[in-house]
């Protein structure tokens, strides 16, 4: 049964929001910063002015203002390295500007308006996902993900409990490590071992689930944004590659982008959004030590 | 007002991925880079290998994209190519080498290629400076 929030819970709940994309931001730019590093101080100093919003004075994350400043930040990272910048700064860029035009629409537009660039933005990201990997041999063959599920690449934290198949996926590992320091004029090639039985099957199989999911969360979002299945899908991507492969400034990203699509009578999948998306920013920091 | 309140945004982003998709089909930019919407679907430029040689029977070296002991001004020069290489962004990146060391100085771009059948690793050349195979060859 939904229960509409009053105006001050949805308020509130606006501030929830803004304030975990604002988190999400702070810890994409600190580990882009970091890895890159980009004037560290500088914007280390920014990036927890950026925070001490939230403690100092949470309305202020409800003005455009501080979303045009991270806008900026996050344009001057995409300027300065090119082809470094991985795709979730792209994608907080994209939220960052739909933020800040949505925040400078009629209170009683907002909600509507976050909801629908979120909607859109969903649309466009998971519709071109599909279609590279569609076109892409090297997904379509399996030769991919077949390569790094030789090597252990999917799934870290589980590894260790697939005994037999942790320990081809290391030796292999070891193998690639020492093909990859031969020169290429006397080291041709080299043969991995397969970590499961029917493995150029399982391999096909895995690309086409991953195509089958990020083209079932496209449909969704396109053609029943406000439908709880549309957002279960959504959630269920982001723990499975959470599980699969820790790409937690995504997964942060993704949630939060998921969270500002929700409808303000969808207060508990906001609510799961919004854990999880500041649980995995506060794993991107926990990396930076 | 309404279009660019609600839809701009991500009429903007379409036309950075349709263009990212275009270069990546075409022009041979990692599909993981530059907009990141092919994300996964293919060999991410940490799988990309720069072996580089200078002078007359020098041993060739390594540079990949994440290599931190990698500081030298070859790779400096060239190091934007293993994210989207091909053989003219390799010859003008050599370019703005010291002439006597771009003339020394000879680059292959490889990528690793695996086949899941048989499982063989190997490498597949991208793109090198000067050239000795034919342009078909990538």
């Amino acid at each position: 049964m939904h229960v509409d929030p009053s105006n001050d819970d949805r308020a509130r709940e606006d501030r929830a929001l803004l304030s975990t994309l604002l988190v999400t931001a702070a810890a994409a730019l600190c580990y882009f910063f970091t890895s890159y590093r980009m004037g560290e101080d500088a914007q280390t100093v920014g990036v927890i002015a950026l925070l001490s919003l939230l403690v100092v004075q949470p309305r202020w994350t409800c003005s455009p203002w501080p979303w045009v400043v991270v806008l900026s930040s996050l344009l001057w990272t995409l300027v300065g390295r090119p082809l470094d910048v991985p795709n979730h700064h792209f994608m907080l860029t994209y939220v960052s500007a739909a933020v800040a035009l949505s925040l400078g629409a009629r209170p009683a537009l907002r909600a509507e308006t976050l909801q629908r660039n979120a909607r859109w933005l969903l649309v466009v990201l998971m519709g071109f996902a599909t279609v590279h990997k569609v076109v892409s041999p090297t997904f379509r063959d399996g030769s991919y993900l077949g390569y790094e599920i030789a090597r252990g690449g999917f799934g870290d934290p589980v590894m260790p409990l697939l005994g037999s198949v942790g320990q081809v996926s290391a030796e292999n590992d070891r193998r690639i490590v020492g093909f990859r320091a031969r020169d290429p004029a006397s080291a041709e090639s080299v043969t991995l071992d397969p970590p499961v039985p029917f493995f150029p099957e399982v391999a096909v199989g895995f690309a086409v689930l991953i195509l089958a999911i990020e083209a079932l969360i496209f449909a969704g979002f396109l053609l029943a944004p406000r439908h709880a299945v549309s957002h279960l899908l959504l959630i269920s991507f982001a723990t499975t590659l959470a599980v699969l492969r820790q790409e937690f400034t995504f997964i942060s990203v993704i949630s939060a982008i998921g969270m500002m699509a929700c409808t303000p009578q969808q207060r508990g999948i906001r609510l799961a959004y919004g854990v999880f998306s500041v649980l995995c920013a506060a794993a991107v920091l926990k990396t930076l030590g | 007002m309404f279009f660019l309140r609600n839809y701009s945004v991500a009429t903007v982003m379409a036309l950075v991925a349709a263009t990212q998709l275009f270069v990546v089909q075409t022009q041979g930019l990692v599909s993981w880079r530059a907009g990141g919407f092919g994300m996964y679907a293919s060999f991410h430029p940490r799988h990309h290998e720069a072996w580089v040689t200078t002078g007359d029977g020098g041993e060739p070296v390594r540079y990949t994209k994440y290599d931190a002991a990698a500081d030298c001004e070859v790779y400096r020069a060239i190091r934007h190519c293993l994210t989207w290489p091909s053989n003219l962004r390799l010859d003008e990146a050599l370019l703005g080498l010291p002439e006597e060391l771009r003339q020394a100085t000879r680059v292959r771009i490889y990528r690793l290629n695996f086949d899941p059948s048989s499982g063989v690793l190997s490498r597949k050349l991208l793109a090198e400076s000067p050239r000795t195979a034919p342009s078909g060859a990538r």
